[in-house]
């Protein structure tokens, strides 16, 4: 990125990036430097990349003219703690409308992967049409800029994405690495492939700590692409840190945001796993297809119940100082910590334990790390699975899959390996499709066709505006159990105000862990050490903003219409009682409530897309 | 008075899982969480399974829940 004034509000185009576009039709490739036309291209991430996407009428995924975009924050790579991330968006074969158009997607990961493309003199790789046989892509610095390559992949192929990695880590050691599963190489039955992401953590160890861009099947749109892996050749960069900066990154270490998934021992509450604990307090824990039993059966899940089997221990994406990673390993005969076993986030766990019927701690990492290997998204993966086991349930004589139900490891376990294999295009495909093959849709968990996380569509009405997955583009996941706010008024300030600003993070670079509003003096701080741009707080949260209705816009574009714009039916019509928060969320309730968002939302959306 | 104090989560290490507590007449939420030694912010408080704010006044026999406050997924 080349910087020219400090002002990028009132002059975007001072600031410019550098562009690969790489046509894999041809393995040929050419780069420019593209001049900012706002803030949103400034900062990066899907700010800049839904522009790009905006410009393609696409209505299937899967064909050449779909761009797949590779791009970073303007703080990946920097010395602020959690730059880490690189972005991935396309037109989602998962995602997609009732009149069967794609929906825009952006999914983010961390590892180093993004920083060595940042410290190759990148920005921003466009890969066009597709391959004819399987290749890999090298960009590595060279003398006169950045280089690109294009290479055969065929050896790759059928290897797990952490075996791809470790593969390729003996050719270039100095490099990351994206690449796919198994899963994204069957494409066709699978579309929630993952894009697995290289961690210094697993280069040197030999394990498969990867990281991963899960949403939206960008690991299906590379496979389509036959596009196996992205290699990022470069030496580390990482400038001197200043005072000021050490500044930053002290504060985002102490402030209470981020401390929440610090671990218990520095103080903090011991990262994304906690949650378990709060929601099973509200009997609000997914089990079953997302139906709390009011039970206490997850209690096999909590961590004190965790550590009798396994030795817990925290670490942290390179550089940084959270340490929210909760991974456990296998002890040895002598009580020495032993192989990873996996890593325990909250989706994962909930997603391939209480909510398939399964609180044995050994077999959700078991599943988990199944699930990685293969390279899926854990969320589309777990929530479609439920939804066969809740099937299974409801008609024991005519069931999917074998008459798989819940809490039959074996067989779950065996459903995963053939759906990331590309036998089984009935999970493969998501939950949307297989709902609507059945005639039963009101207990499949997706909105937009997308499935939910692991936090109970009864308690977010908001999840009707996420624009790229439930919890990750609409920050009101929590806001139930966290506030216990059940008025209108309450829900649609917190979705046209706070919530949407979610999504900032996947502009800039940085963790969402940070823990702070983009509204927070701590970003324009960061950014300004950083790059030396001056951008107000202000400025920052109104860029986010437009960005944000950017994808709500594309998201009209492509077909989607506003009875689309709700929960699974079974929120309305089948009210679990055995979830001890206000039950609010009725018909009535979330038709004024939309009403009341769009009537904010839609002025504002006007001109945000091309003509 | 006599309070039923629950905490869950890493609020319990060190603590305890569920106590009935003495506390002074006009006590509020912060009273008990200052008296844990518990950060108050990013804090959940029950008052009887309702949200209620630090400035809550408990009254004799009332059960406060505090819960750690997360995110993320």
């Amino acid at each position: 990125m080349r910087i020219l004034s400090q002002n990028p509000v009132t002059d975007p185009s001072t600031v410019l990036y550098r562009r690969c576009v790489v046509d894999l039709e041809t393995g040929t490739a050419s780069q420019e430097d593209v001049p900012c036309k706002n803030l949103e291209d400034v900062l990066g991430g899907f700010g800049r990349s839904y522009q790009i996407l905006a410009e393609r009428k696409i209505t299937e995924a899967y064909c050449p003219e779909n761009p797949l975009i590779l791009n970073i924050g303007i703080l990946t790579g920097s010395t602020v703690m959690t730059g880490l991330r690189a972005y991935f968006s396309s037109y989602s074969p998962l995602k997609q409308s009732r009149k069967g158009l794609p929906s825009a997607m952006w999914s983010a990961g961390s590892g180093n992967f993004g920083n060595k493309l940042k410290w190759t003199g990148l920005d921003e790789v466009i890969f066009e049409n597709r391959s004819a046989t399987p290749v890999y892509a090298v960009f590595s610095e060279g003398e006169n800029g950045p280089q690109v390559e294009i290479k055969p992949a065929a050896h790759l192929l059928g290897l797990t994405g952490h075996e791809k990695i470790m593969t390729l880590h003996s050719e270039y050691k100095d490099a990351h690495f994206a690449v796919i599963g198994p899963a994204g190489e069957n494409f066709n039955n699978v579309y929630m492939g993952a894009i697995v992401l290289s961690t210094d953590n697993q280069l040197k160890s030999g394990e498969g700590k990867s990281r991963f861009a899960g949403r939206g099947g960008m690991g299906s749109m590379m496979g389509y692409k036959n596009l196996i892996a992205i290699v990022a050749r470069s030496s580390d960069k990482m400038g001197k840190i200043t005072p000021d900066m050490r500044d930053v990154n002290r504060d985002v270490i102490k402030n209470g945001g981020s401390a929440r998934f610090q671990p218990v021992s520095q103080g903090g509450h011991g990262g994304t796993w906690a949650n378990i604990d709060v929601l099973q307090a509200f009997h609000a824990v997914p089990e079953n297809n997302f139906r709390p039993k009011g039970d206490e059966d997850v209690a096999g899940l909590f961590r004190p119940n965790v550590e009798k089997d396994f030795d817990v221990h925290s670490e942290a994406c390179f550089r940084c100082g959270i340490r929210c990673h909760n991974n456990l390993y296998h002890r040895n005969a002598d009580g020495s910590r032993g192989a990873l076993a996996a890593k325990f986030d909250f989706e994962p766990l909930i997603l391939f334990g209480s909510n398939i019927g399964i609180n044995d701690s050994r077999q959700v990492t078991e599943l988990i790390h199944l699930c990685d290997y293969l390279g899926m998204d854990a969320i589309s993966l777990g929530t479609t699975i439920s939804y066969v086991l809740d099937y299974n349930a409801r008609h024991p004589d005519q069931p999917l899959c074998d008459g798989v139900v819940f809490g039959q490891f074996d067989q779950i376990r065996e459903l995963i390996v053939q759906t990331g294999r590309g036998k089984l295009s009935e999970i493969g495909r998501g939950v949307k499709r297989l709902s609507e093959q059945t005639g039963e849709t009101s207990y499949a968990m997706h909105v937009k066709g997308l499935e939910l996380p692991a936090y109970l569509p009864e308690t977010n009405p908001a999840y009707a505006f996420a624009i790229a997955g439930g919890h990750m583009s609409m920050g009101t996941h929590m806001y139930l159990a966290k506030e216990g706010k059940t008025g209108l008024d309450d829900w649609v300030e917190v979705i046209t105000r706070q919530g949407l600003l979610q999504v900032g993070y996947d502009m800039i670079g940085l963790c969402k862990f940070v823990g702070v509003g983009m509204g927070h003096e701590l970003i324009s701080r960061a950014i300004s050490e950083a790059t030396g741009l001056n951008v107000s707080s202000g400025e920052i949260v109104a860029a986010v903003r437009r960005a944000y209705l950017r994808g709500l816009a594309l998201e009209l574009r492509q077909g989607y219409e506003d009875d689309e714009y709700t929960l699974p039916g079974q929120v309305f019509e089948n009210p679990n009682p055995n979830v001890t928060l206000p039950a609010f969320v009725t018909r009535e309730f979330f038709a004024e409530m939309k009403l009341r968002v769009w009537a904010i939302f839609k002025p504002e959306m006007e001109g945000l897309l091309p003509e | 008075m006599q309070i039923t104090v629950k905490l869950y989560g890493s609020l319990c290490f060190g603590r305890f899982h569920s106590a009935v507590r003495e506390y002074p007449d006009s006590s509020t939420i912060q009273t008990i969480v200052t008296d844990l030694g518990i950060p108050p912010d990013f804090l959940i408080r029950l008052k009887n399974g309702y949200h209620v704010p630090l400035e809550e006044v408990v009254e004799n026999g009332d059960t406060v829940s505090l819960l750690p406050m997360l995110d993320g997924g």
